[in-house]
């Protein structure tokens, strides 16, 4: 059995299905915790929750301003990797085929960046080869754990 | 975890959604008429760092500026208020409409206008029928 498991983001889902998950390694979610620590703290739960607000967006597919979200693919990769950040906070995720948008890593600390992407990108590149030719349906918990 | 209703009822939830909103409007008649953010400033009288506010989503604007704005786009802002309980009922059966789950006449059933139907997001569109109104929607 994968360590990996996706786990549906129901608060910006409209629609039947989700298009945004956030990963789940070995019955932890990093994206989770960080969400509830995030809106427990006054001075960042507008700012968590402005963000979910961007989220949905992508979500739909609507246009969202270059300070809320960008594109930070390497150069060469096919597999898309996005950041969403409000102020301090910051969401990485990767495009799944087939799926959706993956939310592997959050953060809220500034001085952290580069090493946070590289995390992000080293994680991403482990859940790439664990899902391989596997339909990534497969991964989604089938529990009822639900962000 | 924070549930949809929860997320619905916070009010940064729609700020940022009326923000959003702002920056559809402006980006796309920017992208309509191939301007430059400095071109698009001109045009409208306003300055750069006014529009750039506006396109980096970042202006928390007065209703007087907002409604200058949109009309200077040849818009008209319309502000509607709903119940958030309406509010879900109505994302709700959108999406049934949009996977062809129920039928355009029972879409009519629950108030919702035909071009209403075709919109991808019910919070910015202004001809959903109800009697509350509370949302916001640049309208052409």
């Amino acid at each position: 059995m994968s360590k990996f498991a996706f786990i549906p983001l129901e608060s910006t889902r409209i629609g039947s299905r989700p298009s945004v998950y956030a990963l789940e390694i070995g019955g932890t979610c990093q994206f989770a915790d960080f969400l509830g620590i995030k809106l427990s703290e006054p001075q960042y739960r507008d700012e968590m929750i402005s963000i979910l607000r961007v989220i949905e967006q992508f979500s739909n597919m609507k246009m969202i301003p270059k300070t809320r979200f960008r594109d930070i693919t390497p150069k060469g990769n096919s597999i898309k990797e996005y950041e969403f950040k409000k102020q301090a906070i910051r969401i990485y995720a990767a495009k799944i085929s087939n799926l959706g948008a993956l939310i592997i890593f959050a953060s809220s600390d500034k001085d952290s960046q580069a090493r946070d992407i590289k995390n992000f990108q080293r994680t991403k590149s482990q859940l790439i080869a664990e899902i391989g030719n596997k339909n990534p349906h497969t991964f989604i918990t089938n529990t009822n754990i639900k962000i | 975890m924070i549930t949809r209703e929860q997320l619905l009822r916070e009010p940064a939830y729609w700020t940022e959604d009326l923000k959003l909103s702002l920056f559809e409007m402006l980006e796309t008649y920017r992208q309509q008429n191939q301007l430059s953010r400095k071109e698009l400033a001109d045009k409208l009288g306003y300055s750069k760092g006014y529009i750039s506010q506006i396109l980096n989503g970042n202006f928390d604007h007065r209703l007087s500026k907002l409604v200058e704005l949109a009309t200077k786009l040849g818009m008209v802002p319309v502000l509607k208020f709903e119940t958030v309980e309406r509010y879900m009922e109505i994302e709700q059966t959108q999406v049934l409409q949009r996977t062809n789950v129920i039928s355009t006449s029972t879409m009519l059933n629950v108030n919702l206008v035909k071009d209403y139907q075709v919109q991808s997001n019910p919070v910015y569109h202004s001809s959903m029928e109800s009697d509350n109104v509370r949302y916001l929607r640049i309208a052409a």
